[in-house]
Formats: structure tokens, C-alpha cells, sequence
């Protein structure tokens, strides 16, 4: 789906280096602050020109091609706001992509935002993707869009990429995050993509969720993990 | 309680301001109002509010350029006239506007308006779309958004600097004096107006006037001031 052969990226004092990599399904970018992740998601979006290299994205290379062109749904690490209200802003849309905005709403489980004038962050960022998906792109890319979620908000945000199925490069520093979504984890560190491997801890990440998930256990629970005061 | 000291003096300095400039005027003797300020009044008006209709479009877009575009360097090519001598700018138009027959006509005043007003646009508009967050042009740019629906978006978010903006620029047109001196005596704009019969009446005949100007003008910067405390950036 996603093939970057071998590709440099050159910003002050530091530089991203594909070899050769290729990224289907969900893939994740794990890696600390300043490992260049959000960098080469940047770069495969067309926001940075690459020193050297290709970018091929569905079989097309893309690597000269202004982001506007690539098809490809990207989501900043900032929160978006539309300067729109939630039904103009689908209405807006969906006139320009020409689909129905309701099938959208449906398959992400969002019909009922129509009705609401304030979204929280996450059904915000939510919103976001479903406009993404309007354009029926042939990629997501997310720059760790749940930073500035609370824990509830990113549960629900990450539950609702699982149900997509299109492929997507996530970036992550999160391992637990990571764990969640990916089919497959490339670690990067200091520009490079340091190793990768298949996500075996799935399920095992879903069930940590259910057991940390403080909010519904202290709600619901009588006396296990915790005690009543 | 040194701070609440200094704030004190600011709010003193802030009053002491205007008072200076205002109240001194009705001191100087024989003072009286010379006839017909209506007409370049109406004239300044009309001129200040067709040039702001046709430079803030341009001033928009190349504002956009300039801030989301990596075209930030166009920006000294399109404001460096701000840093001249306004008679200056008005001998660089001259040679171009006597080969066009404009000397004092309404073209000379409108388009000399254009080339004042240009850049304070441009300066106040790249400094209000650069308070836009970058994510929301990165976010649809990828959607395929045309530029122009992108600054559509843009203006979407920024409302009140938008209105800033053009009434900065139409306040600039309507302030300017130094060009007209040079290319357009006629037809007759406040400046020009308030030149000459300074130079028929003296102070006597032309300070009523610079008051009444100086109180528009507070009135105006008053009504900036209440815009711009709306303006929010999401």
C-alpha cells in the first residue's frame, strides 16, 4: 500500500532515512519525542519534500505530487477545529466529495453528533476523520491525534479507528496506544526506523484498557479492585 | 505594588494623550470653521472606501501567501513603501501618472490610496492568519481544498480580523495626506483640504477642523478596539 524506498529527509541538524519500507494495514510509529516520526508522516503527506527518495502510495509514486493530490487523509497532531458548525461542516463536505453524509455518520457510529452544537475534543477529532473518510482516501495518516485526550476520549477514539478498514500509518509515543491499534509496530529512533514487528498484544491491550479503565470500574464495581470507602 | 504604581501611570499616559492633542487647539485665538468641509469629506469617504473595496482582496490573498505559503519574503517587497516619506512615494508616482493623464483626477487619488493602504493590509493580515493554527490548513490541504476554499476557511476563523483589517486600511486611506500633496491636489481630500486653508486662513481657520478630524479619529480607533476585542482564533 505504502512503500518508501529509500528516503532522506533533511531538517536542521537532523535527518529521517528510510532504506526500504513497506506499511499496510494498521501500521504504527512508535517512538520518544524528537525521533523524527511526525517528520517522515509529514513528509509522506507532502508537506516536506524528501532530499531523496520515492514515495509510492497505492502503487503510484507520489513523491513530487502536493498533498492535495495524493489522496490521502491526513490528521495533525494539533486539534482541529473547523470554523464551521458540526452539520455545515459535513454538509460542506460532502457537497465537495459528493456523498451522502448520513452513510459516513453511520459506519462511524456518529449520526448522533448532528444534533449536538458542541462536540468534545474526541468526538471532534472523531468528526474529523469522518470528513477524512468522505474523500474515501487511499491512506490515513494521524500524528498522534489523541495528545490532548483524557483517558475515556482516547479509548473511544482508538475503538473507532479499529472498525476502519483502510489503511493507516499511526504515530504514536504511546506504547499502550500502539499496542491497541496496530497490525504492525516500527520503532524509531533518532531518525531511523530502529526495528518492526507484528502486533501480538491486541487483545491483551483491549483487556488492560477494561482492567485500568478507572473511570467505569470505580463506577460500577462494588469491591474489586478496590475497595468501598 | 510597584506594578499597580506603573499601571497607573499607563492609564495617566493613555488619558494625558488625546488631552494633549485635543484640548490645546480650543486655546488658540480667532479660531473659526472655514466653509464647505462637507465635499472633500464626502470625497475621502467615497475614494477611501472604493480603494479599501479593491485592495483588500489583493492585500488577502497575498497575506495568505506570505503566511501559509513560504512566500514570507514577498512580504519587504510589498511594505517597504510604509517606510518612506509619504511625498516620496507620491514623486515615485508621479512620472507615471503624468504619462497617464491621472494628475490630480480620482484615479490618482484611488490607486495612491491602493499604494498606502496595500501594506498595512498585508502586515496586519499575515500577522492574523499566522494566528490561525497551522493544523487546520494541514488538515485541508490533503482533502483536496483549492486554495481559494482554504482561505475561505481561513476567513471562516478569523472574523473580527478580517474587520480590523479592512477598517485599518480604509482609515489609512482616509488619513493620508502626502501622496495627494504631490499627485493629486483635486478633487479636494481631507488632507489636501485641511492643507490649504491652513495656508489661506492660518491655525485660526483650520484648527476647529484638526480637532473635529482627531475626534473621528478616536471615535474610530475606539471602534477597532471594541472589533478586535471580539476577534478569537480557534
Amino acid at each position: 500500500m505504502l512503500k518508501l524506498m529509500d528516503l532522506e529527509v533533511r531538517r536542521r541538524n537532523f535527518t529521517v532515512s528510510v532504506d526500504r519500507l513497506e506499511l499496510d494495514g494498521s501500521s504504527v510509529l512508535l517512538g520518544r519525542n524528537g525521533s523524527g516520526k511526525s517528520t517522515l508522516l509529514r513528509c509522506i503527506a507532502g508537506f516536506i519534500k524528501p532530499s531523496k527518495g520515492k514515495i509510492i502510495i497505492d502503487g503510484v509514486d507520489v513523491t513530487d505530487t502536493p498533498p492535495a493530490l495524493r489522496v490521502i487523509g491526513y490528521m495533525p497532531q494539533e486539534q482541529v477545529k473547523l470554523p464551521l458548525k458540526t452539520s455545515k461542516a459535513l454538509e460542506y463536505f460532502a457537497k465537495k466529495f459528493n456523498v451522502d453524509p448520513s452513510t459516513i455518520l453511520k459506519e462511524s457510529g456518529l449520526d448522533y453528533i448532528l444534533e449536538k452544537e458542541a462536540l468534545s475534543v474526541g468526538e471532534n477529532q472523531i468528526m474529523n476523520v469522518a470528513i477524512i473518510l468522505m474523500r474515501r482516501p487511499k491512506l490515513l495518516l494521524l500524528d498522534e491525534p489523541t495528545s490532548n485526550f483524557d483517558f475515556i476520549n482516547k479509548i473511544a477514539f482508538c475503538r473507532f479507528l479499529k472498525k476502519l478498514s483502510i489503511p493507516m500509518v499511526y504515530v504514536t509515543h504511546d506504547p499502550l496506544e500502539a499496542s491497541l491499534i496496530a497490525d504492525r509496530i516500527y520503532l524509531m529512533e533518532n531518525g531511523l526506523v530502529k526495528k518492526s514487528c507484528t502486533n501480538l498484544l491486541k487483545e491483551k491491550a483491549e483487556k488492560m484498557l477494561e482492567e485500568f479503565n478507572l473511570y467505569r470500574l470505580l463506577d460500577s464495581v462494588a469491591d474489586f479492585p478496590f475497595q468501598r470507602v | 505594588m510597584k506594578t499597580s504604581v506603573l499601571k497607573t501611570a499607563v492609564v495617566i499616559a493613555a488619558f494625558s494623550y488625546p488631552l494633549i492633542l485635543l484640548t490645546p487647539g480650543f486655546l488658540y485665538p480667532g479660531l473659526y470653521l472655514a466653509p464647505d468641509p462637507i465635499t472633500p469629506l464626502v470625497n475621502t469617504v467615497v475614494f477611501s472606501s472604493i480603494a479599501t473595496v479593491m485592495a483588500f482582496p489583493a492585500a488577502l490573498i497575498l497575506a495568505f501567501y506570505a503566511s501559509k505559503r513560504g512566500l514570507a519574503w514577498i512580504t519587504p517587497l510589498l511594505t517597504f513603501s510604509t517606510a518612506i516619506p509619504h511625498t516620496a512615494l507620491g514623486l515615485l508616482l508621479l512620472p507615471l501618472f503624468t504619462r497617464l493623464g491621472f494628475i490630480d483626477t480620482a484615479p490618482a487619488i484611488i490607486i495612491s490610496m491602493i499604494v498606502v493602504s496595500l501594506p498595512i493590509g498585508i502586515g496586519v493580515l499575515t500577522s492574523t492568519f499566522s494566528s490561525v493554527q497551522r493544523s487546520l490548513d494541514d488538515f485541508l490541504q490533503p482533502l483536496g481544498l483549492s486554495d481559494p476554499q482554504i482561505i475561505w476557511m481561513h476567513l471562516r476563523a478569523i472574523p473580527s480580523g478580517i474587520v480590523v483589517s479592512s477598517l485599518l486600511m480604509w482609515l489609512r486611506n482616509f488619513s493620508e495626506l502626502g501622496v495627494f500633496l504631490i499627485v493629486a491636489n483635486r478633487p479636494q481630500t481631507v488632507g489636501i483640504y485641511l492643507f490649504s486653508i491652513f495656508n489661506q486662513g492660518g491655525a485660526a481657520a483650520s484648527i476647529l477642523y484638526a480637532i473635529l478630524f482627531g475626534l473621528i479619529g478616536l471615535a474610530f480607533s475606539f471602534l477597532l478596539y471594541l472589533v478586535s476585542r471580539g476577534t478569537r482564533v480557534d
